[in-house]
């Protein structure tokens, strides 16, 4: 089992310094990393090896504690502690901070792009989260701030083919909003872990979240529809999310990451355990009531901390991973039958 | 908004022990009596308390409210105006008028918010005092009233009811003076006459920048408002 | 003729004043209690209510003069400025300050805050200003 996720490569990407999160950009070549450092660099793959194409180092203050692409992949956002995101846009392999986007009180936690592209999300410890929207000329004005959390929020992440947007926060909770009237409201709340919630993400279909929290646990939650047959109550007309699946016992910290592949299916977490573990449905298992098994588990995946893992969007089973030791890991993940 | 919510100390001891104070001939049923009346009063005290404060603060919110819109709503004017005569790149010195009159607008706002907080300290001292005070009165009349019963109980305790009902009316006159005290705190005139003259200078300045008709109408009617309230 | 039951009367008297005084005080600080409560609470609340009541009446001044300075403005962010303005104007004119105990005061308070903020960031002007003019002597 321990096999089946295998080292690729690994490379110091903010030394000195904590590697925060990584992003792939949208067709898979090239990834972004933010640190400690302030900095913000772009790799591309050389053969075998990583190289650095690009530092962005001009545009934070403070840590910067996440990256995100645009959906064209000629932009990508930082989110940083000095309360500022920046949108760089690419050119060749330069990359040019075109926005300061400005606003929220403290630290910015995360940001995240539509799918459309024409809208983005940042999310903070002063507790709301930011609706932007982008024009032709790069102009982003605020559309809504949605103060729902009642504490730091630390993850935004977009429905994938919905104009839908989840976050999840410090004080336990995720939460799901739409646009209603030329604001964004919460329509739902999931209750049910135990301590923060750190990271969120959707499936393929956007039909299934998978959360993963301080109290060692990762959750799957389930979109249903008013009137559904299983009987799953809804507020009036908006859909509902429930738990459906709990992964515990697996993590002895805190899970700080969490990726679901949309090629593959398989889930990758991030723990503070300083391991990295892939979980595969169980596919003869009922969709209401899912069975997750660990597929794969490298126990010092990282020297410290695991803060990020990322699967790449078109190679399927190519996985990234970051670290407090301030380096990155190429890792492939390969089922065995 | 609870009062728990916006109030998180709980406020002072408001009853001390006085027994150190009594005379030790006085015979044991009187002092029982007598610390009977202050253990009952005591708790009273602090169920009655309890169960006013809501009431009050519910009450004082709604006045408390009232009197700070004015002076809230005219630095928001200015605000406003300052943020577009700055975009506007306008003379520095209408900017600087402009600052100015905000600050001073800032500095009444606090005033007038002193001056509620401090209300609520004077009237709160005072209360707490009075009871103190008519408390050991109560005892003096306790103690001349048990001095002659030798053959009826009944007797000094209906004139306890009396002198009790005599030290109810004293307290009543205190309360609503003192509420007198805190309503005119509240809208007192010199106050109004500075918020009035802002209103005037915003005016007169708004004029000058040649803003929108509604706008100017807004600010005056502002103005009247405030009139209306002297 | 009463002469037998006088001596229990005084008993059962005596008994009865150790309740009775007791009754007494606490009628009387119950309702020297309610006095205080009343004053102490309505105090607490004129200052919190004020606070609130400044606060949004900011907003709302804010909010009104700008929609004011740009009603004919040809900008063309003009449109979309105006219309989160109205939005704001309009959240403050059903805000209620007449029941602070709402469960929803709290709320609507939040969501006004919000929708300052996003205005704030429409302008480009930074949503701490307000706080510049919180103490004396301190320019914007």
């Amino acid at each position: 089992m321990k096999d089946s996720l295998k080292l690729l490569t690994r490379f110091s990407a903010h030394p000195d310094s904590r590697c925060w999160f990584v992003a792939w950009n949208p067709n898979g070549t090239l990834l972004a990393s933010c640190g400690g450092d302030r900095a913000v660099r772009v790799w591309g793959r050389e053969g075998d090896s990583w190289v650095c194409k690009s530092v962005l180092s001009e545009g934070h203050q403070r840590t910067v504690r996440k990256v995100a692409w645009s959906p064209c992949g000629n932009y990508l956002a930082s989110a940083s502690f000095d309360a500022t995101t920046c949108i760089w846009k690419k050119q060749q392999d330069t990359f040019e901070c075109v926005t300061t986007l400005e606003g929220h009180e403290n630290e910015v936690k995360c940001v995240s792009w539509a799918p459309s592209g024409n809208l983005l999300a940042t999310c903070s410890r002063d507790k709301s989260v930011w609706v932007w929207e982008v024009d032709e000329e790069d102009e982003y004005e605020c559309v809504s701030v949605v103060n729902s959390h009642t504490q730091d929020v630390k993850h935004v992440i977009w429905h994938p083919n919905q104009e839908l947007l989840a976050s999840c926060s410090y004080d336990n909770t995720v939460k799901i909003y739409k646009e209603d009237d030329d604001d964004w409201i919460c329509l739902d709340t999931l209750e049910g872990h135990e301590s923060t919630v750190w990271s969120v993400d959707f499936d393929k279909s956007g039909q299934r979240l998978a959360s993963c929290s301080d109290d060692k646990t990762v959750k799957i939650w389930r979109e249903y529809l008013p009137g559904n047959e299983q009987g799953v109550v809804c507020k009036g007309s908006d859909p509902c999310w429930k738990s459906i699946c709990t992964l515990s016992g697996f993590h002895t910290r805190t899970i700080y990451d969490i990726s679901w592949c949309h090629l593959t299916n398989v889930i990758a977490t991030a723990c503070g355990d300083d391991a990295i573990r892939v979980f595969e449905e169980d596919a003869a298992s009922d969709p209401h009531q899912p069975i997750f098994r660990l597929m794969a588990h490298v126990p010092k995946a990282h020297s410290q901390d695991v803060n990020c893992a990322a699967w790449n969007p078109k190679e399927g089973g190519l996985l990234a991973s970051c670290s407090d030791d301030g380096e990155i890991g190429i890792w492939l993940y390969e089922p065995q039958n | 908004m609870s009062w728990v919510q916006a109030i998180s100390s709980s406020g002072e001891d408001v009853f001390d022990e006085y027994m150190d104070d009594m005379q030790p001939q006085q015979n044991e049923w009187r002092c029982n009596m007598e610390k009977r009346v202050k253990d009952g009063y005591r708790d009273g005290i602090e169920a009655g308390k309890e169960s006013a404060l809501q009431n009050g603060f519910n009450q004082g919110y709604v006045a408390g409210a009232t009197s700070m819109k004015t002076i809230g709503e005219l630095k928001g004017i200015l605000s406003a105006l300052l943020t577009w005569c700055q975009m506007q790149k306008m003379d520095s010195r209408i900017i600087d008028d402009l600052k100015q009159l905000l600050q001073t607008a800032a500095d009444q706002e606090a005033v007038l918010l002193e001056r509620l907080r401090i209300s609520q300290q004077e009237t709160n001292v005072s209360e707490v005092t009075d009871d103190i005070e008519l408390l050991e009165l109560n005892a003096v009349v306790q103690e001349t009233s048990c001095g002659g019963c030798g053959n009826s109980v009944e007797d000094p305790c209906s004139k306890l009811d009396n002198e009790f009902d005599k030290e109810h009316r004293k307290k009543q006159d205190l309360f609503s003076k003192s509420v007198e005290c805190w309503t005119f705190h509240k809208v007192s005139d010199s106050e109004n006459e500075h918020v009035a003259n802002l209103l005037i200078q915003s005016f007169e300045l708004a004029s000058a920048l040649n803003l929108p008709a509604e706008l100017l109408q807004h600010i005056k009617y502002l103005g009247t408002i405030q009139v209306n309230v002297k | 003729m009463a002469g037998p039951n006088r001596s229990d009367d005084l008993f059962d008297s005596i008994l009865m004043a150790d309740d009775r005084f007791r009754g007494e005080g606490y009628m009387e600080g119950f309702e020297e209690g309610e006095r205080i409560g009343i004053i102490e609470g309505r105090c607490h609340g004129a200052v919190h209510g004020g606070k609130v009541a400044s606060e949004v009446a900011f907003y709302y001044g804010f909010a009104f003069t700008w929609k004011c300075l740009l009603q004919n403005s040809t900008d063309v962010k003009a449109g979309k400025r105006l219309k989160t303005l109205e939005t704001l104007i309009g959240m403050i004119q059903s805000f209620s300050h007449s029941d602070p105990a709402s469960t929803t005061l709290q709320d609507d308070l939040d969501k006004v805050r919000s929708k300052f903020r996003q205005v704030c960031s429409l302008f480009s002007i930074p949503a701490d200003f307000r706080q510049c003019f919180e103490h004396s002597g301190v320019s914007f």
